[in-house]
């Protein structure tokens, strides 16, 4: 990186920093500092949700995903607005009227101290190594781009988190969350600008757009209803939504977010704010990737998009046959070309025929082009069991690295920065919520100042800080565990999401049988993961309607209910 | 604290959460015109 773009970055992440402890200074309560005193405006809740959801995997992720598989991805949210409905009617106003920190707090009024504390005890698991993984990730792919030592990244990133949410609390984290996504536009609109100005000069947008489509690229929708397949409109509206409302209604790194609101209806406009925004600005993005795929049409992408491996590779005994994948590569590339010029001119010409033939054989050009990086993928684990394989997290940043000039390179980085820090200041703030309010004060001193729990709650922001810094510092020794963390929440949400679904709609159920209800529903999810029975979204659907169906069986059977009626 | 307090453009909070889904499902028809326009 050049100096402006060290320049840029260090300076804009500073501003941010500085910015947020300066704002969000004075005199603080536990109320001031785990709901910002519940004051926040629609426009700073609904920003806040969206900067918490929005990972630096999202926009790392998102544009090498659309380069990859296409943009079928931006299905997985059509599940997020119908979620955010449910929530304003239901959650929104009894967490509003009930005065509550946490979502499991809530749990305990309606059902028992055991379900409250086996709620947030699931939480702080899954959140706490997520939170180290929200760090980690980002750090790992800037540091095989940049060279930058992955240790003093985590660091770096984690530490600047934990000065300004210990400092300023939700307040600062809201505050901030503000500032970032403001680069976050900023940073991805110069990218998509650039990308779209280093297209060939004779390729006009729409027509850069009609190559994309033609190649596949843009399956934006799938009516085809398929349990295995991931992404289609279906598993998007139903399980993605089951997913949605779990992560909105039941995750406190997002329930504190909305709680923040000063009223009920300021909460419901920020969710609202997030509902329409989220699936265009997801759309946006993944358009990025599509365009970026265009771009390597007309430019040689590298075989393989982490440098880190490939130079494992290019030093090792394999490294004739990784040169001869290389060599063939180049050649399918310029074969492709011809197949391009044809393309193009028939869409100018706008011969449908022609361009749909056309399109076919550039298809099937780049279909071999990623067969061949699927043998470089083999070749890689064959030389290193534990190597780094899958590139599509690389495939964005590679290119800013390469094709972006300096001080654009730096606001670059800089986005990726912001991203983290925005979600695992939420994170952290939600963490020690929960700690406190949920465990602390409910289990061991009910009786503590008001001065006291905050002081608690700081301490306890910087130990979870502490303790996401080293998860991030170890990750890369936890090899496929990572994987099966990330896939943690998603094995737990749909329980937790049962469990408020009964508390909501089910008034005659008492606390015991839902929670052996949802003991049970759980080892139905690992059951229905273990034997891979559906794709992932699914499984938000079977462990909230598990808990639902269990917990009614048992509390038709149970004889409190025969006493009580 | 009040649920009393009314939407912006639309008078009820009902209508303001069919306008969301309506525009969900004017967003889902856009992006398959879209697909189907560049494809």
């Amino acid at each position: 990186m050049s100096s402006i773009d060290w320049i840029v970055l260090v300076g804009t992440l500073l501003f941010i920093v500085v910015y947020g402890v300066w704002k969000s200074r004075g005199e603080k309560n536990i109320d001031d500092f785990l709901l910002a005193d519940r004051t926040m405006p629609w426009y700073v809740v609904g920003i806040s949700i969206m900067a918490t959801q929005a990972s630096a995997i999202t926009f790392l992720s998102a544009p090498g995903q659309a380069y990859m598989d296409g943009m079928r991805f931006v299905q997985f949210y059509f599940g997020l607005p119908i979620a955010m409905v449910i929530l304003c009617v239901t959650f929104v106003p009894i967490f509003h009227r009930l005065n509550v920190y946490t979502a499991y707090e809530f749990l305990e009024k309606r059902f028992d101290l055991k379900t409250r504390a086996l709620t947030a005890f699931l939480f702080l698991v899954q959140r706490g190594l997520a939170c180290g993984l929200t760090i980690y990730a980002p750090s790992i792919i800037l540091s095989s781009i940049l060279g930058w030592n992955i240790y003093y990244t985590n660091l770096f990133m984690g530490g600047l988190v934990v000065i300004y949410t210990v400092a300023g609390g939700t307040k600062a984290v809201s505050i901030t969350q503000m500032q970032q996504m403001a680069v976050i536009f900023i940073g991805m609109l110069m990218a998509a600008i650039m990308i779209v100005y280093l297209l060939p000069e004779n390729l006009s947008f729409s027509e850069s757009l009609k190559v994309a489509g033609k190649m596949g690229k843009l399956n934006v929708i799938d009516f085809k209803f398929d349990l295995k397949n991931q992404y289609n409109v279906w598993s998007g509206l139903i399980g993605g939504l089951f997913l949605m409302l779990s992560y909105f209604g039941t995750d406190q790194s997002q329930v504190g977010r909305y709680l923040s609101g000063k009223s009920i209806g300021q909460s419901r406009l920020g969710l609202l704010f997030n509902g329409v925004i989220k699936i265009p600005m997801q759309f946006s993005i993944l358009l990025i990737g599509a365009l970026l795929f265009v771009f390597y049409q007309f430019h040689q992408p590298p075989l393989h998009f982490n440098n880190v491996e490939v130079e494992k590779i290019n030093n090792s005994l394999l490294a004739p046959e990784y040169k001869a994948l290389v060599a063939k590569n180049e050649q399918v590339f310029k074969e492709k070309q011809v197949y391009l010029d044809g393309l193009i001119q028939a869409i100018k010409s706008g011969d449908e025929e022609k361009s749909a033939a056309f399109g076919v054989l550039a298809t099937s050009k780049q279909t071999e082009m990623t067969s061949l990086h699927s043998e470089v993928k083999k070749l890689m684990k064959k030389n290193d069991e534990t190597a780094e394989t899958n590139d599509t997290n690389y495939v964005f940043l590679s290119f800013v690295m390469r094709f972006l000039p300096a001080g654009l390179i730096g606001l670059l980085i800089a986005v990726i920065f912001s991203a983290s820090m925005s979600s695992t200041s939420s994170e952290l703030n939600a963490l020690a919520s929960t700690t406190v309010v949920d465990i602390y004060k409910r289990m061991f001193k009910q009786e503590g100042s008001d001065r006291h729990y905050l002081v608690v709650s700081r301490i306890t922001t910087v130990l979870w800080g502490i303790y996401a810094i080293l998860v991030a510092m170890f990750a890369n020794q936890m090899g496929s565990l990572i994987e099966a963390v990330n896939k943690l929440g998603s094995l737990f949400y749909g329980t937790i999401l049962g469990i408020f679904v009964v508390a909501f709609y089910f008034k005659r159920v008492k606390g015991a049988f839902v929670f052996y209800a949802a003991l049970v529903a759980e080892a139905v999810v690992l059951y229905c993961f273990w034997i891979e029975l559906t794709a992932f979204l699914w499984l938000n659907l079977i462990g909230c309607a598990a808990v639902v169906f269990i917990s009614l069986i048992l509390s038709g059977v149970s004889p409190v209910r025969v006493n009580e009626t | 604290m009040s649920d009393q307090e009314r939407p912006p453009f639309f008078s009820t909070w009902r209508r303001m959460y069919i306008a969301v889904l309506v525009n969900l499902v004017l967003v889902i028809l856009l992006f398959y015109i879209f697909m189907i326009w560049f494809s």
